[in-house]
């Protein structure tokens, strides 16, 4: 997902959920930063690399083929971007080595994603953030892995959006490029996306990278074959599922703020949603590339505030300013602890189901 | 890194600068053994590609593309490893692309870490040394002494390396 | 969607497609290995000029060198050509199209192909048997792959035909 859904839908569906305006800012704020907070920004803060939520394209290129580079990959974008949906799945005839990377495939209403929510309980803002943008990120990039894997994240070139779901004789063949440099054209089909490299760890391979932008575009409805699903068809319906995790996040953030005693899987608040569901429909529905403003209005005439577009500047002197002591009570602070216990709590996870693809499980050598 | 690790990696590092040294002194010899470690290079490359199209690829779409690419990769360091007089002009052109892709990908990475306001002087010296030497082959095209020596420079560079990389100290995801 | 005859037809379409450019590309490689074997393997070149002078020719002769490049030339032709008949033809099958007439070619080469893996194994002089060198290992681990493509291409047609049948 882009910053459309992780800053402004985020602060709609707060603010739906009871929080007020400062509250869903900063909640937002937090869902965003977790598309920013990489190794190079904490560097530049003097705080902990290891907090990193993601990865800039330059970290990635420079990460090696060995497994210690590999596990920081997957820490990373397993935990933030791509939570597993079962790390227990079977698969009858499969050596060990695939069974690692299948298990780390992406999925909504997951095990995982109840921790998740359940972690940030009792804690800060920034914790609530953090949930929210892996927990709409399990719905938009359903079906790949966060970890570099030709066998799983693969995607031939045949995909087909889905014009009409009525009639799919109309279904269009998607046509994809590797220049970075092309924007995406919805009008002309014309999308750009990853190279394909044959090489299992490549970082050409990590996430839906061969899929391009396709799963964070909410009015994408398109069919295609995944790598690992034996030659079946899977049909994206991102319309519904950006839905469903709008409403989602909607119920986790109730359970948050502690208008409902649980959080549960498969539990969306369309209730919540109702009286606004055309209008968000139309939104996630309406064919662009970027539906920031579209959210921002909706957000706006929702709560009749102004919605300040999201500055990664705005904590930092805050953060660099703070004596050493003081610093994890800072914004920031509290945004770093909060990423590194949830990246945590998914590591651990995933070394207990005996992957070792997150990291080994050991104690710390000094 | 297990300690089994380290001790394959800087065996491995140092079996390499003893070749390389060997090459820079008799570079006839060290001209055919060139030929060789890229062609026992195609050949291992081959057998691992066939070991993962048995181990993973089988079970993915589209998966038959990395048997048949082993293939190709086996028989590639096979034939490679009979010719007897490969004209070095073939190994000047491995050796240019090699570094003059290596350099460029280096200087744009740097770029990207000025503007992200990272360190970057170190991957900008990195690229510009490549690309030098990419120059230099293509000044010396007609000697083959030159080709020699670039490819056991190159040898021992990325020996260092890894010696670098088995010393470093190796993190471990804490998990309790 | 998702029937049984569905996901199979897919799998074999997609095995025959990656036959088919697999095969081609195999073509491609084997006029590569020739023209390198003849300029860059002395063994080969050695050979070639005791052909010729036993046959009477001079091989310095340029009418001679003109004839026997021309017939370098037909020969990497022919390949390139039967390679590519059958790779396309495999390739266009897996897309829907219904003509089999490469087939009759694929079974010739097949049957040749066949002939060949057991000439690898057993001639007296370039047989594996005879003595082992990579380029003898290498060229029977090509003719096996090829065999196999070829019988993975005459299942996999066979089989689109009934999935195709069963999905009409």
């Amino acid at each position: 997902m882009q910053i459309d859904f992780h800053y402004y839908a985020t602060y709609a569906a707060a603010y739906l959920a009871g929080y007020s305006h400062k509250e869903c800012m900063d909640i937002s704020y937090s869902a965003f930063m977790v598309d920013q907070c990489s190794k190079t920004l904490l560097k530049k803060l003097g705080a902990d690399t290891s907090a990193a939520t993601t990865m800039l394209q330059l970290e990635m290129m420079d990460a090696g083929g060995d497994i210690i580079s590999l596990q920081e990959i997957t820490a990373i974008w397993s935990s933030f971007h791509f939570l597993p949906k079962d790390l227990y799945a079977q698969k009858s005839k499969h050596p060990k080595r695939y069974m690692h990377k299948y298990r780390l495939i992406c999925g909504p209403d997951s095990e995982l994603v109840k921790k998740t929510v359940e972690l940030a309980k009792g804690s800060s803002l920034q914790a609530a953030g953090i949930a929210m943008h892996v927990l709409a990120d399990t719905w938009a990039h359903a079906y790949f892995a966060g970890t570099p894997s030709l066998v799983i994240n693969n995607v031939d070139n045949d995909i087909y959006e889905i014009t009409d779901p009525d009639d799919r004789l109309t279904d269009r063949r998607i046509v994809f490029n590797h220049n970075p440099a092309s924007p995406d054209d919805p009008e002309k089909n014309s999308y750009t996306n990853s190279m394909y490299v044959n090489n299992e760890n490549s970082v050409m391979n990590l996430g839906h990278g061969r899929a391009g932008h396709l799963p964070d575009y909410s009015f994408m409805r398109y069919r295609y074959m995944p790598a690992w699903d034996d030659y079946r068809m899977m049909i994206k319906d991102n319309p519904r599922d950006y839905h469903n995790a709008f409403c989602q996040m909607i119920h986790a953030l109730k359970y948050l703020r502690g208008l409902t005693d649980s959080f549960e899987t498969g539990v969306y608040d369309t209730d919540a949603v109702s009286p606004y569901d055309e209008r968000i429909r139309q939104i996630l529905g309406r064919r662009q590339l970027l539906a920031s403003d579209d959210w921002k209005q909706f957000a706006h005439d929702l709560s009749n505030e102004d919605i300040e577009d999201f500055d990664i500047d705005k904590y930092q002197d805050e953060y660099l300013m703070a004596v050493a002591g003081k610093r994890p009570d800072t914004f920031l602070g509290r945004f770093i602890d909060a990423a590194s216990a949830h990246k945590k709590m998914v590591c651990t996870q995933i070394a207990a189901s005996k992957n070792p693809l997150a990291g080994f499980a050991g104690k710390i050598k000094e | 890194m297990t300690r089994f690790q380290r001790a394959k990696e800087i065996i491995y590092a140092l079996l390499i600068m003893i070749a390389a040294v060997a090459m820079i002194a008799d570079p006839g010899e060290g001209y055919k053994i060139i030929i060789g470690i890229i062609g026992l290079y195609f050949t291992v490359l081959g057998i691992i590609r066939l070991y993962y199209y048995f181990t993973m690829a089988r079970f993915m779409v589209g998966g038959r593309r990395s048997l048949y690419t082993g293939i190709i990769m086996f028989d590639f360091g096979l034939l490679a490893g009979t010719l007897t007089n490969v004209p070095h002009y073939y190994i000047f052109l491995y050796l240019i692309g090699l570094h003059a892709f290596g350099g460029a990908v280096d200087i744009l990475r740097s770029l990207e870490s000025y503007r992200y306001k990272a360190s970057w002087k170190l991957k900008m010296t990195h690229g510009l040394i490549d690309i030098a030497v990419a120059i230099v082959c293509v000044i010396f095209l007609k000697n083959i002494n030159v080709a020699v020596f670039v490819y056991a420079i190159g040898l021992l560079y990325s020996a260092f390396l890894r010696i670098i990389g088995a010393c470093r100290k190796t993190k471990f995801i804490y998990i309790q | 969607m998702n029937t049984d005859s569905q996901i199979k037809l897919r799998r074999y379409c997609d095995n025959l497609r990656l036959s088919g450019m697999s095969y081609i590309i195999l073509g491609i490689w084997a006029v590569i290995k020739i023209l390198a074997m003849l300029t860059m393997d002395a063994n080969t070149v050695n050979e070639l000029a005791k052909a010729f002078s036993q046959a009477g020719l001079d091989p310095n002769d340029p009418f001679v060198k003109l004839i026997y490049q021309i017939m370098i030339l037909i020969m990497v032709l022919i390949i390139l050509y039967v390679h590519l008949r059958i790779g396309t033809g495999a390739i266009r099958y897996s897309k829907g199209r219904k003509k089999k007439g490469f087939l009759f070619l694929a079974f010739i080469v097949a049957a040749f192909t066949a002939f060949s893996i057991v000439m690898d194994l057993i001639h007296p002089e370039y047989g594996l048997f005879s003595g082992y060198s990579d380029s003898k290992l290498g060229s029977l681990v090509i003719d096996v792959t090829v065999l196999f493509i070829f019988i993975d291409t005459f299942v996999a047609i066979k089989m689109i035909d009934r999935y195709r049948e069963n999905a009409d």
